[in-house]
């Protein structure tokens, strides 16, 4: 993992938008990168520099829900915050399902953005922070009975409780039973962060 | 609403309260919560937090009258499933509901 300072990635395609956004940037100590589309965002990505997205949500080429979702694919945990100046809210609701830090409408006030890139920031060191304890993920997963280690595999691909409970056999109400303590053993707050754990151990066993 | 959410396939249980529903939802097997943004006796965030200590894992739909989005995306935050238009009930009920109750 990199030790470099954080970066606040721009991606709009309008580039008076990037280049004021990246001047605020830069006025309050951060480093800023700008870029003006998903694509040239999506080929430079290096998972392994800490620091947060700025994206627009309508762009020409590939939109900035789009490229959330390729991130999502590659296991991606930069935090996004989409900008918009047409969203609505079925748009807002679906970023947000899909693992979006926040969602920000045009305009909006300069302090704004800068309050939600420092909580995205922080997020991003103490997700960086939880996921570098490898090891200790590790322990906790070995710590789980096979039971529960079957549960957080199928709810970490996704799968509602109801579908683990007819997969594995059981009722819905044991497996919610088996992913409470799932959660306490894995020290997961949410599901988002359990699945950042498995993506993690599983990335420490395929790149040791 | 009833009419829909039956139309939908789903078995429904009404309860008058946010508490009420953390009772049932300890007792009974559910697939999703629908709750107003607004409660007597607590809001939709404080009924969502409750619920994933008592039963993680439930989806909390969230209906809201003609939210902004920044509502829409507080609520999001606190761990709603998804946030509802009340004057688009039925769209939104397709589209984040109905997945739930085929299991996906």
């Amino acid at each position: 993992m990199k030790a470099t300072a954080p970066v606040v990635y721009i991606v709009d395609d309008d580039e008076a938008v990037r280049g004021s956004l990246r001047m605020l940037m830069r006025s309050v100590g951060l480093q800023a990168q700008a870029l003006g589309s998903a694509r040239e965002f999506l080929d430079g990505y290096d998972r392994h520099q800490s620091g947060c997205l700025v994206l627009d949500v309508r762009m020409p080429g590939m939109s900035g829900m789009e490229l959330q979702q390729q991130l999502n694919q590659r296991g991606a945990t930069i935090p996004v915050i989409f900008i918009s100046g047409h969203g609505d809210v079925p748009m807002a609701v679906e970023a947000m399902q899909h693992g979006a830090f926040d969602f920000l409408q045009k305009p909006f006030r300069d302090q704004e953005l800068l309050d939600r890139v420092q909580r995205a920031l922080a997020r991003d060191a103490q997700s960086r922070a939880s996921l570098a304890a490898g090891a200790q993920i590790r322990e906790r997963i070995e710590s789980l009975t096979p039971r529960e280690l079957q549960v957080m595999q199928l709810v970490t691909q996704g799968k509602a409780n109801k579908v683990v409970g007819a997969t594995l056999g059981v009722s819905q109400r044991t497996v919610e039973i088996h992913r409470a303590h799932v959660m306490e053993k894995m020290h997961a707050r949410s599901l988002a962060e359990l699945v950042r754990m498995v993506l993690d151990a599983e990335d420490a066993t395929q790149n040791p | 609403m009833d009419r829909l959410l039956r139309a939908m396939g789903a078995h429904v249980t009404h309860c008058k309260s946010g508490r009420e529903a953390l009772g049932i939802a300890a007792s009974r097997s559910l697939s999703c919560v629908l709750a107003p943004v607004h409660m007597a006796d607590m809001s939709a965030t404080t009924l969502i937090d409750a619920l994933q200590q008592t039963a993680p894992g439930l989806k909390v739909i969230v209906i809201v009258d003609n939210p902004a989005i920044s509502e829409a995306v507080e609520v999001m935050q606190f761990g709603a499933h998804a946030v509802v238009d009340s004057r688009r009930l039925s769209t939104g009920l397709y589209a984040h509901l109905a997945p739930l109750l085929r299991g996906q």
